[in-house]
């Protein structure tokens, strides 16, 4: 009689191994294509651009080796494949799509930015209520929804082109590929994740303004660079499309958001 | 509140589900697709709990494998129930998290004394952090497994003796591992405590053909078949009235289709509810 623990590590191992060894038996071959699905299923809706741009069966076979070697460390499926991106990196067969791996970050940004939590957004008329050295004290909170990040290969215009929620029909092929960063900021203050394409200058912006600096620190950081920098534009471009939860102008360091959850 | 026959609910049918009106309707959600922090899916989540009975079926909490329940697990499940009131909270007699890695499927294990002391644990753990009854379904089994010392459900008969929990009873499940393994399906289902079925599950599932034989495997992707709507004429029958789910996990067509299941369901747990009244009468006008 094996024990419990036994009979699970063996069981469990035999899961996980190419079909040609685990289709020997059609009763295990049943639970391995079972587990091989749900995997392989739940990667293709965390990353659904990727599998657009790839087809199918190329995504199962992707999906399939890393699933292998990366199984999820919980049930929660809406957060798997927190290493993916670097696995298609660095996954030979991916080599001719340098993009493809950038495009998958873009996805998890995405999904980071739907299953956040939910938060009031902050509103111009709060600013407004503050006096020139209190805005300048002042730190801004973002939105827990709000994800921000540069992407290369051009993979922020691919993936626009391809995520089901633009409803674009665009073939990656149209596309002209290039070395050129973009920068995102993803933000849902209500129920609809937006994408809204950042230059650089508007990215270092809200980078600074994230690491908890006052906005007087990060206005300073931005005009020293370059003084003609439209920072009230882009401060009201970000309050606009709900970037931030909350502004603190008390001297005390404001509450960071974290993402819960987010550890498979 | 009054639950008949309800459906298990998928986001694609959100929009004809939420106003859907017919007597005793109710709906499952699978517990693990609702553990994040906020976002359109948990409103759709609240939406549909104003307006509905919610029963929360977990797929997450491997009460078979050899570890007690995830405390983090089992806090997000709790939130859960909260959140959306649920009437009824069920689990699997199976595992599937062993050594931080989760397999989304419900594993088998020899049903042994340590099993059962093992999993007669966990639900009392669970059952503890939940302040609630916990029902617990019967797997499919597709593996021939000689190192059992119970039979399923003399084991799951048992595990509601030593713990209170109740019974999911999935006749799918039933009939499938009935023809998997060879057993008699009726006999199985007779040899359930009645009073411990809390809830009923129907599903269809699918033919794998190997040469001579064939596995039917639960793959809640068909309709349900001929001889699961017998089995589950007969077991009410029996037993009496139980919210019933109608499971489409693969395939899934148009609601209207899987509500005229649903409705299929619900009639026949009407049939037995007028049974029952009139013998009631009948013995009240007789004493």
């Amino acid at each position: 009689m094996p024990t419990l623990a036994d009979f699970q590590a063996q069981f469990a191992s035999a899961l996980l191994q190419p079909v040609a060894v685990a289709n020997r038996d059609a009763a295990l071959a049943v639970y391995r294509n079972t587990v091989m699905k749900g995997l392989v299923d739940a990667l293709a809706a965390n990353f659904p651009s990727v599998q657009r741009l790839v087809g199918e069966a190329w995504f199962a076979g992707a999906a399939s080796c890393f699933a292998r070697a990366c199984p999820p460390n919980n049930p929660v499926l809406a957060w798997y494949g927190a290493g993916f991106a670097e696995f298609l990196d660095q996954f030979p067969p991916a080599r001719e799509l340098p993009y493809l791996a950038e495009v998958a970050r873009l996805d998890r940004c995405w999904n980071e930015a739907y299953f956040a939590a939910d938060a009031p957004a902050l509103t111009a008329v709060e600013l407004q209520a503050l006096d020139q050295p209190q805005l300048f004290a002042a730190t801004l909170t973002l939105h827990p929804a709000t994800h921000l990040g540069v992407f290369k290969h051009s993979a922020l215009s691919i993936w626009l082109a391809n995520h089901p929620s633009m409803a674009n029909d665009a073939s990656p092929d149209a596309l002209e590929i290039s070395d050129a960063a973009e920068a995102a900021l993803f933000a849902r203050p209500h129920a609809v994740v937006a994408t809204h394409r950042l230059n650089a200058s508007e990215y270092s912006f809200l980078a600074k303004l994230q690491t908890a600096a006052s906005l007087g620190e990060a206005a300073m950081t931005m005009l020293e660079r370059d003084p003609q920098f439209p920072l009230a534009q882009a401060l009201a471009r970000f309050i606009k499309v709900g970037a931030f939860t909350s502004i603190c102008s008390c001297n005390t360091p404001a509450e960071q958001h974290q993402t819960s959850d987010n550890n498979s | 509140m009054y639950a008949t026959a309800g459906l298990g609910f998928k986001p694609e049918h959100f929009a004809a589900a939420l106003p859907c009106s017919v007597a005793g309707m109710w709906y499952e959600i699978h517990a693990e697709n609702y553990m994040v922090a906020g976002g359109p899916r948990m409103r759709m989540l609240d939406a549909l709990s104003a307006q509905h009975p919610i029963s929360v079926h977990g797929v997450g909490l491997s009460l078979a494998g050899d570890a007690e329940p995830d405390a983090h697990h089992l806090s997000r499940l709790k939130a859960v129930i909260e959140r959306t009131q649920a009437f009824v909270v069920s689990e699997h007699l199976a595992w599937c998290t062993a050594h931080d890695a989760y397999y989304p499927d419900l594993l088998p294990f020899p049903r042994s004394n340590e099993a059962l002391q093992r999993i007669a644990r966990n639900i009392e753990i669970t059952q503890n952090t939940l302040k609630r009854q916990l029902l617990i379904e019967n797997p499919s089994a597709y593996l021939q497994l000689d190192t059992h010392e119970w039979s399923e459900a003399e084991f799951l008969s048992e595990l509601v003796r030593r713990t209170g929990c109740g019974l999911l009873l999935d006749v799918n499940n039933v009939y499938v591992s009935a023809h998997n393994l060879g057993g008699d399906a009726t006999e199985y289902l007779n040899a359930l405590p009645a009073a411990a079925i809390g809830e009923i599950h129907l599903a269809g599932h699918t033919v794998d053909q190997r040469d001579d034989t064939a596995l039917l495997i639960d793959t809640h992707g068909a309709p349900i078949c001929a001889e699961v709507w017998s089995l589950y004429q007969q077991l009410i029958t029996r037993i009496g009235v139980r919210p019933t789910l109608i499971e489409r996990d693969d395939n899934i067509p148009a609601f209207d289709e899987l509500l005229a299941e649903r409705d299929h369901a619900a009639d026949l747990l009407l049939d037995i509810t007028k049974q029952t009244t009139f013998q009631d009468q009948r013995h009240a006008h007789v004493s």
